[in-house]
């Protein structure tokens, strides 16, 4: 705690830079300050409540909880694209679902809440970034493309062969993020799992390895969830009679 | 009604955002010909055309397809007999051969794409070309050769030509007066080229503003006009 209290002078540094410089965003980062240590204690104390559960259903309730509020966020990015929240929750739930079972019967992890939340906030999150970018590649390949659309439909192709050429590109888009992570992690970026772990004096080898593991497991996870997610994408810009909605 | 009839539309209307865009259209396509739909931009030409393989639907009215309303025929079967061009050609990527193939590799139907390209004066060496490097003409004719490769009752043409040279443009209606009398097609031709009317159709019709203000034989259209609107439209005042 006394840790915490002595950081506090890094803020007040700032501040007075700010203020020095009339920058005018002192209050803010005051203001900034004071939310983010409310909202980190309430996160800590309500995960310590939660590792305290033992009961692996109250874990599982969590994280179906964060994937609906993933759901809806992804939703929220790709609003010009229908039924956008349902396609999100069922690829989202899918990528976590598939990768935490893996890992689980392999003995990776054991279902404990310290393994559980945390992956499956990564797993969770990393998908829901993935989705939503795709989702706005689709949208807007669709909007610019139409005419390649609508040349497939009047050979008679269905709306999912159509889009395909489409969501394969988008898809494809998406996953150059995490292709580039992958070249540079540990040299450009240290990630956040073996930074903390570091932080925590764990040793350097054992942070790398659970890095790794926690890299291979936002491959599967976002490959999953993407490809889940590019099944049902069609589906939105489509009426019934195949035709593309305006 | 006309028993030869391939469309017949009935108070035809279509509206988007509010705005009507066709306005109680009646019309009959009759089989084996090349019909003209001829009017200036922004009439309602391509709106039409898209009603016809149901791109779009209409907002009242009815269209039927040898006799059975439009909504009660399968959509994918439809498509297959009604083959439509788009203004713009719209290559899949890949090769010729691939754009030529893709109808009928979705729908298992047997092709030889040597007849195809024979059909439509694409020269056979071009099959394994890539669509990237065609010429607008180049693609067009492969934008036709793909949509008759599906043996269609029926093509729509949405100004196939407009972005032609003269000379692709002759061939190209050369090529479709072609098609009608080899294959006994049956062509919906969309054009705002008074000449291009003339050079192509039998009958026709005139859209103005969303509404059918003629439709009888080109010829007669063009050399007795009928309507106040139509001697505006060949006087060139409407574009
Ligand atoms: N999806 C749409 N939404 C709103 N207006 C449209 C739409 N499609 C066409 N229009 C309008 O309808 C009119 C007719 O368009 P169009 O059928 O493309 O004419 P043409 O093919 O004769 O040039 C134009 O005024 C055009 O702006
Ligand atoms: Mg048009």
């Amino acid at each position: 705690m006394s840790q915490l209290i002595a950081s506090t002078v890094l803020i007040v540094i700032a501040v007075v830079l700010v203020e020095i410089k009339r920058l005018g965003v002192g209050r803010d980062i005051l203001k900034g300050t004071v939310r983010s240590f409310i909202q980190l204690m309430a996160v800590g104390f309500a995960l310590k409540f939660i590792f305290g559960l033992e009961k692996v259903q109250y874990q599982v309730l969590l994280l179906l909880v964060m994937v609906v509020v993933a759901a809806y966020t992804a939703r929220g990015r790709a609003k010009s694209m229908p039924g956008a929240f349902k396609v999100s929750f069922v690829s989202i739930l899918s990528g976590g679902a598939a990768t935490l079972g893996v890992m689980l019967a392999l003995g990776i992890i054991d279902a404990s809440p310290s393994y559980l939340i945390p992956l499956g906030g990564m797993i969770i999150g990393n998908s829901m970034n993935a989705l939503s970018l795709s989702f706005e590649r689709v949208s807007s390949e669709v909007k610019q493309r139409r005419g390649e659309v609508e040349a497939a439909l009047c050979l008679g192709a269905s709306p999912q062969k159509a889009i395909e050429p489409l969501v394969r590109r988008s898809v494809k888009a998406s996953f150059i993020p995490m292709l580039n992570l992958m070249k540079i992690v540990g040299i450009v970026q240290m990630p956040g799992a073996m930074t903390g772990m570091l932080l925590a004096g764990a040793d350097p080898v054992d942070a790398v390895r659970i890095q790794l593991v926690v890299i291979y497991m936002l491959v599967a996870s976002t490959t999953i969830t993407m490809l889940v997610g590019a099944t049902f994408t069609y589906r939105g810009f489509f009426n019934r009679a195949w035709q593309l909605r305006a | 009604m006309d028993q030869d009839a391939v469309f017949h539309l009935s108070q035809v209307s279509m509206a988007r955002n509010g705005k009507e865009i066709l306005k109680n259209i009646d019309w009959t396509v009759p089989a084996g010909r090349v019909s003209i739909v001829l009017g200036p931009t922004g009439s309602g030409k391509t709106s039409l055309l898209r009603l016809l393989n149901r791109l779009d639907d209409p907002s009242s009215g009815e269209i039927r397809y040898m006799g059975a309303p439009l909504s009660s025929i399968d959509v994918r079967d439809l498509r297959v007999e009604v083959g439509m061009v788009l203004q713009q050609p719209f290559l899949f990527e890949g090769t010729v051969l691939d754009n030529i193939l893709y109808g009928c590799r979705l729908h298992g139907m047997d092709v030889d794409p040597a007849e195809i390209t024979a059909l439509v004066g694409i020269d056979e060496a071009m099959l394994r070309q890539d669509v990237s490097t065609l010429s607008v003409g180049q693609s067009q004719k492969v934008s036709i050769a793909r949509a008759v490769a599906l043996r269609p009752r029926v093509l729509l043409l949405d100004e196939p030509t407009s972005g032609l040279d003269p000379t692709s443009t002759v061939q190209v209606e050369e090529l479709v007066s072609g098609l009608v009398r080899a294959l006994g097609l049956t062509c919906v031709f969309v054009t705002h080229r008074i000449e291009q009317a003339r050079r192509l159709g039998h009958r026709g019709i005139l859209i103005i503003d969303g509404s059918r203000v003629e439709e009888r034989e080109i010829e007669d259209m063009l050399s007795s006009p009928a309507d106040e609107r139509t001697r505006r439209f060949l006087n060139g005042e409407l574009r």
